[in-house]
């Protein structure tokens, strides 16, 4: 039943994609898609959109660095804030599209709560444990779980 | 709001002195915690762990309290520091930041020790373990219990514990 609303759901984004094809066929006579290139000198370790947004972020190791575009790839800039070498991991918040946190060498990390437009510097007692993959761990509770009870029949304890 | 809810797992070092071997240096992981995505300064949750993790990490599993941690852990009446044997690591569960902390016996009472992973997979909780089978020899591979070294627990609420079993054609 599962594999079969799969397929079918499956089927649909092929056809949606199909007309997203012919479209841009159409409209491509107009005005040519624009496509604009940028040369890093090392592949990142990691490379995210926020979520529904036009922001773009990534992580260079081998720099230290947090690059950043507001326009989908466009144009990029260095988070300022970071001192460069200091990046080492970059996380995105599972949940949350706004969120995401820069981990440093030692007992400096950043935190950026509006998809990277600022970020905030934080300090811990001790340094992360950067060979654990599951460094950070996050709590799923938003509207949409809750709704997904309330249809399920289910009420929560608390 | 519990978005801003986020465990982090840190690593502490110690040299332990100089000795007939040489200077010593021993670690071991320390799990902070935030209420309010570190805007204000990281809580020690606890020390000694390994991993920890909320229930409600994944949004499928939604049965549980909005509180509830688990953390693969190591006997805290162990010194600090030392090398842990991983036969020794448990499962403990808290609600209220470890204030207070449930050993979580997995129904099968003092064996369950040997926890090696924690995960939550869709509205599933689940543990690998690796047995022991009591003799205090390291059990061989393909020993007893049908030449399984690893079990794997599995819960639905975090309470009531299965172990998971796998039809013959899929082992090794």
């Amino acid at each position: 039943m599962w594999l079969a609303a799969t397929s079918v759901s499956r089927r649909m984004r092929s056809w949606h994609l199909l007309l997203a094809l012919t479209l841009l066929a159409t409209l491509s006579l107009a005005a040519d898609p624009l496509v604009s290139v940028t040369r890093f000198p090392n592949l990142p370790s990691k490379f995210f959109y926020f979520d529904d947004t036009t922001t773009v972020i990534m992580h260079d190791p081998a720099r230290g660095i947090i690059q950043l575009s507001s326009d989908e790839g466009a144009n990029w800039g260095v988070v300022e804030n970071i001192p460069a070498g200091q990046a080492m991991r970059l996380i995105q918040h599972p949940y949350d599209n706004s969120m995401a946190f820069v981990l440093g060498k030692g007992t400096t990390h950043w935190v950026t709560y509006n998809r990277g437009s600022s970020w905030l510097s934080w300090e811990m007692e001790r340094d992360a444990n950067l060979s654990n993959d599951a460094v950070m761990s996050f709590h799923a509770e938003n509207k949409g779980a809750c709704r997904r009870c309330l249809q399920a029949g289910l009420t929560f304890a608390d | 709001m519990s978005i801003d809810w986020i465990l982090f797992q840190t690593t502490v070092c110690e040299d332990t002195g100089k000795g007939r071997w040489g200077a010593g240096r021993s670690c071991w992981d320390e799990t902070y915690y935030t209420q309010d995505a570190f805007r204000t300064g990281p809580t020690l949750l606890l020390s000694q762990t390994s991993s920890c993790l909320f229930a409600r990490s994944k949004p499928d599993f939604a049965h549980a309290p909005e509180s509830l941690i688990f953390c693969v852990a190591f006997d805290s009446s162990n010194k600090a520091g030392g090398i842990h044997n991983i036969r020794e690591s448990r499962l403990y569960s808290s609600e209220n930041w470890f204030e207070e902390s449930t050993f979580v016996d997995l129904g099968i009472g003092k064996k369950a020790q040997g926890v090696v992973a924690l995960g939550v997979v869709s509205k599933f909780l689940v543990v690998a373990l690796k047995v022991n089978d009591g003799s205090g020899k390291r059990s061989s591979a393909r020993g007893k219990a049908g030449g399984d070294p690893m079990h794997l627990y599995v819960s639905t609420d975090g309470k009531k514990w299965r172990l998971a079993r796998f039809p013959h054609s899929i082992m090794p």
